[in-house]
């Protein structure tokens, strides 16, 4: 009754947050939810004609205020081309070269179109809506060339034109009934995306955006690994949590769509790699630039970042090279991804890189809780006969400061955690009804916030850090913090051979069972107790300097001792080892 | 994967709660479970939480850390995170989300050094908004702690709005919540009218006009309408119990008010509850009722708490009467006090009890002695009659002590342990009157007549 003449006074209820206003007898307003009456009296004309008021609300008719504002019509893959547009973007201004975002990513983004039959194919998919957008991308081009001139960002920015044309042409095709289905997403196709029949390929998701992100850093031997990438996406420096917000203005999100694009959370590393696999496979890719010696994805130069990283001496990398050439792991044919191959293998670089040096710090200390204390104790006595000059790394004195600094990271990180943000501020619904429901909602959140934050003080703005593939920096200069750098690793060169040997007996295996490394996991929970601290710690480093599973790196020590020891050639008499569980 | 297997055994747990109930139609299905042995050494997966879901986890577990170390200041900043879950995807989790937030919210406020009574009422009003199943615990608790704070009016205000509230279907716990909400207000009714009443009684009788009076039996009206409401339902009521009599009594309303008292303390459908009986019988003394009813209500409140401290009056009510059977009754009233820790020094009772077993010799009932000394008799010497503790009782008062030595005497002959010592403590001093003691117990010691 009330709503003509409340409709302008939009504040929100102050006991209750809601809008929701109507004017008393008195012609005061009160909140209708709640009942508050507020100080805010009806405007003037209204008190003078309020005799007349049954008049006034039979005369006039609501506008249409529940309509939902459609903006334009867009496609799921137009919304994942958007996001990959800006991640491409982000990586570029990460220091990747120019090229991954308008060739590389451009083109496997467009095979994947063509392979997934949305765009550049004379057979388009099965639904009518489409055959106007597509025929519009046809007349570009209709495979995957290089030489294209049609560029990344022309389909999506520079090229306006094109874009306004299809949209047009969509209109024409979509007709009347759109109006009910639009209603209930917001892209044409939001509804129907998820209905597998609908797709026979691989099916556009956030996850797979990441993959493809990957694939291009890959392609390109960049020096992102997939570490470094999923690192940037939880700090944002890569849009993907709520990568819908940067949508224009004009691509309204509801409904399905909301299912498909909102994030809860960030993807595994072994999920990503997995789904780049799929990805690779699926757009039948050839064989990726060979991984040289040169290039930053080859251990040895993934090993001495990490050595840097970890603050362990230099002169390790001498034991990591001739380790990583014992187990072969350095090789082109082994570093090179080729999708299609028989034996298509997906190397985890970074991870098989720390794998590589926890294997040489096993060599070089043993790691049993006892001889690494030994050694260190024999390494101080060392250092004290020859106070000049370069030190013996001393392993309990790097302990104890890797340790501190291990403790307060992880401490900050799970810090930054609990902090974590996930939801925009953009307000979302599934349907028209629940419009009123999440606005309030979302107001609520804001002032509990507000009253909240007040109360703890305007202190700690995060600034954001500079984005960088480092977790730890140990300078030189800095005297709290030891460096170790340049220790020698002389006195546990026992023996003077080329050839690498254990450097003694007690070298122990990681894995407890000799097993089938292709059918069984390894680890089982249980088994981590029974491993020494010092090893344990070694793996939580490591795992935290990559932000990955713990079990993850230790899988991949136990793969590195099969092949340093070739156990599966020495122990074949005994016959086969069923997969165990302890 | 261990928060995997604890949630399984949980589950298991629960299962079998219900399961008895079901099978009890002929005989009952043997239900056996994976031993827990198995379930440990699976290789359970850890069911897909999302990262959101993580970090809210995360969130919420540091807040309850910093609030149990008392760091309201962390504990605020993040709360400020933690309201994202209100907008989790499935609407279970947002409802017990905004449980928790009012909660959490609200002890973080009430505590925080910085916040006053305006935070807490504006976090209040919001969170009713917010978590409209608590509405009404939300208002019960915030005119509590307005209470708390001394803000009378504004407490009532908040108990009178909730109590007008309704929102869709009650439920039955929303009901009870009411239930209380009424009493509160009630109570708080009846805290005006006592203010009142004494300021009346302060200006003089003088002056009362029939107004004021007036005004007086509304504020009595309405609390003991709310008041009466509340107290019908089951329920430890105490101060609302003792306004409500309060107010009948002032009215004259004897009758009524004993009968409230005789259903709070009688109905079997309220939990035992000692305080009822002792208010029933403060009230009955007050009104001047006869022995006989007074002590049938303290006997109930013996055999409920036989330490009260009424049992002192319980005793010498029973001595007052000439009935042989009270006389014997409260003998073992007195044994039963001391069987307490509480009781075990108090001068009084073994005065009392000294005095009374040497009456009851005197008549000739040592077998009422004797019937309550046998199931003492094991752990009573241990407990009351040390060597140790004869020293220490010698020390801090002597008569007491002796007190108690004759006491033991008599239970024990003059042999045991405590009269002995007491014995040779108190020799010199008291030569005469312990020799005379001596001779007593000799003659009437229980294990001599047996």
């Amino acid at each position: 009754m009330d709503e003509e003449d409340t409709r302008d006074f939009r504040e929100p209820c102050e006991r209750c947050s809601v809008i929701n206003w109507a004017i008393s007898d008195e012609g005061k307003f009160f909140c209708k939810s709640c009942h508050n009456v507020i100080e805010k009296t009806a405007d003037a004309p209204c008190e003078i004609f309020m005799q007349n008021a049954r008049v006034n609300t039979l005369s006039k008719g609501l506008k249409k205020r529940n309509k939902l504002d459609q903006g334009c019509e867009w496609y799921v893959c137009e919304g994942f081309q958007y996001i990959l547009n800006q991640q491409a973007k982000a990586l570029v201004a990460l220091g990747t070269s120019p090229l991954l975002k308008d060739e590389t990513l451009c083109n496997i983004w467009r095979r994947y179109l063509q392979k997934s039959q949305q765009a550049y194919t004379n057979k388009p998919i099965d639904v009518p809506r489409r055959q106007s957008l597509v025929s519009e991308m046809v007349s570009d081009s209709s495979e995957l060339v290089s030489d294209s001139d049609v560029s990344w960002s022309s389909l999506t920015e520079s090229n306006p034109e094109g874009q306004d044309r299809s949209i047009q042409l969509t209109k024409d095709a979509v007709g009347s009934e759109d109006e009910a289905t639009s209603i209930r997403s917001g892209s044409v196709d939001g509804s129907l995306y998820r209905r597998t029949a609908y797709r026979k390929g691989l099916l556009m998701s956030m996850p797979l955006t990441l993959a493809f992100c990957y694939l291009a850093l890959l392609w390109l031997r960049e020096s992102i690994t997939l570490a470094d990438l999923l690192r940037f996406v939880s700090e944002q420096q890569i849009p993907y949590l709520n990568a819908f917000q940067y949508f224009p203005e004009e691509m309204k999100l509801y409904g399905p769509d909301i299912h498909i694009f909102q994030v809860q959370s960030i993807p595994s590393y072994e999920e990503i790699q997995g789904k780049m696999h799929q990805l690779a496979v699926f757009l039948e890719m050839p064989r990726f630039p060979e991984i040289t010696e040169k290039c930053f994805l080859h251990p040895d130069i993934l090993c001495v970042k990490l050595l840097m990283e970890a603050n362990l001496p230099e002169s390790m990398h001498i034991w990591i090279q001739r380790l990583v050439k014992k187990m072969g792991i350095g090789e082109v044919d082994f570093l090179t991804y080729h999708p299609l191959s028989r034996r298509a293998k997906m190397v985890k670089y970074e991870v098989q890189a720390a794998a590589v040096i926890v294997v040489a710090l096993k060599l070089l200390f043993v790691l049993n809780d006892k001889h690494e204390w030994l050694l260190s104790n024999r390494a101080k006595e060392i250092n004290k006969q020859n106070s000049e000059g370069i030190k013996v790394f001393q392993f309990k004195k790097w302990y104890t400061v890797m340790r501190n600094r291990l403790d307060e990271c992880e401490k900050e990180a799970e810090d930054q955690a609990a902090r974590h943000l996930w939801k925009c501020e953009k307000p979302l619904f599934f349907s028209i009804k629940d419009k009123s429901v999440i606005y309030k909602k979302k107001r609520m959140i804001h002032s509990l916030k507000k009253q909240f934050v007040r109360l703890a003080g305007s202190h700690q703005i995060m600034e954001k850090e500079k984005p960088s593939s480092f977790k730890f920096n140990w300078n030189e200069g800095s005297l709290e913090r030891l460096c170790f750098r340049e220790d020698s690793l002389k006195a546990y060169d026992y023996e003077k051979s080329k050839r690498i040997r254990t450097v003694n007996d007690r070298y122990w295996v990681s894995c407890l069972k000799i097993c089938q490394e292709k059918y069984c996991g390894h680890l089982t929970k249980s088994e981590e107790k029974y491993f020494p601290g010092s090893y344990l710690f070694i793996l939580q480093l490591f795992s935290f300097l990559l932000g990955v599973e713990f079990s993850m790196l230790h899988l991949e020590v136990c793969q590195l001792e099969h092949r340093l020891f070739n156990l599966r050639e020495e122990l074949k008499p005994r016959g086969k080892c069923k997969k165990t569980k302890s | 994967m261990d928060d995997g297997i604890a949630e399984l055994i949980a589950e298991r747990d629960n299962l079998t709660d219900d399961g008895p109930v079901q099978a009890s139609s002929s005989r009952p299905e043997i239900c056996l479970h994976l031993p827990r042995s198995i379930l440990q050494f699976q290789n359970i997966k850890a069911a897909k939480q999302t990262g959101f879901r993580r970090t809210v986890q995360t969130c919420l577990s540091r807040i309850k850390k910093a609030m149990l170390h008392h760091q309201w200041q962390t504990a605020t900043e993040l709360m400020t995170s933690y309201f994202q879950i209100l907008e989790d995807n499935t609407t279970r989790k947002q409802a017990s989300a905004s449980k928790v937030i009012w909660m959490i919210g609200t002890a973080i406020l009430q505590y925080h050094p910085n916040s006053c009574i305006e935070d807490v009422s504006s976090f209040a009003r919001k969170m009713k908004s917010i978590g409209v199943k608590h509405y009404l615990k939300i208002c019960l608790e915030h005119a509590i702690h307005l209470l708390c704070n001394g803000k009378m009016e504004e407490a009532y205000r908040e108990l009178s709005l909730a109590e007008t509230w309704r929102y869709g279907e009650n439920s039955a716990a929303q009901q009870k919540v009411l239930k209380l909400i009424q009493g509160y207000r009630s109570l708080l009714d009846y805290y005006t009218w006592v203010k009142k009443n004494s300021a009346l009684h302060e200006q003089g009788d003088a002056e009362i006009n029939s107004g004021r009076v007036q005004e007086m039996h509304n504020y009595f009206r309405q609390a003991s309408i709310g008041l009466r409401d509340a107290v019908e339902n089951p329920g430890v009521w105490d101060p609302f119990i003792l306004s409500y009599v309060n107010l009948l009594d002032f009215y004259d309303g004897f009758e009524e008010a004993l009968t409230v008292l005789n259903n709070y303390a009688y109905n079997s459908r309220f939990p035992p509850n000692p305080n009822a009986h002792v208010y029933l019988y403060e009230f009955l003394k007050k009104h001047n009722t006869s022995a006989k009813k007074l002590i049938k209500v303290l006997r109930i409140l013996h055999q409920l708490v036989p330490s009260h401290e009424l049992m002192l009056e319980f005793h010498s009510l029973l001595l007052q009467s000439k009935k042989k059977k009270h006389r014997k009754e409260a003998l073992g009233v007195l044994f039963c006090l001391l069987d307490f820790s509480t009781w075990k020094e108090n001068y009084h009772v073994w005065k009392c009890l000294i005095k009374q077993m040497k009456k009851v010799i005197a008549e000739g009932h040592s077998d009422w002695i004797h019937e309550q000394w046998e199931s003492r008799q094991d752990w009573w010497p241990a407990y009351h009659f040390s060597k140790y503790r004869a020293h220490k009782d010698f020390e801090q008062n002597e008569s007491y002590a002796s007190r108690k030595a004759m006491v033991a005497g008599i239970l024990m002959g003059k042999g045991c342990k405590y009269f002995v010592t007491i014995y040779q403590l108190g020799y010199k001093l008291q030569e005469a009157k312990l020799k005379k003691m001596r001779q007593y117990i000799k003659n009437h010691s229980l294990p001599n007549k047996s």
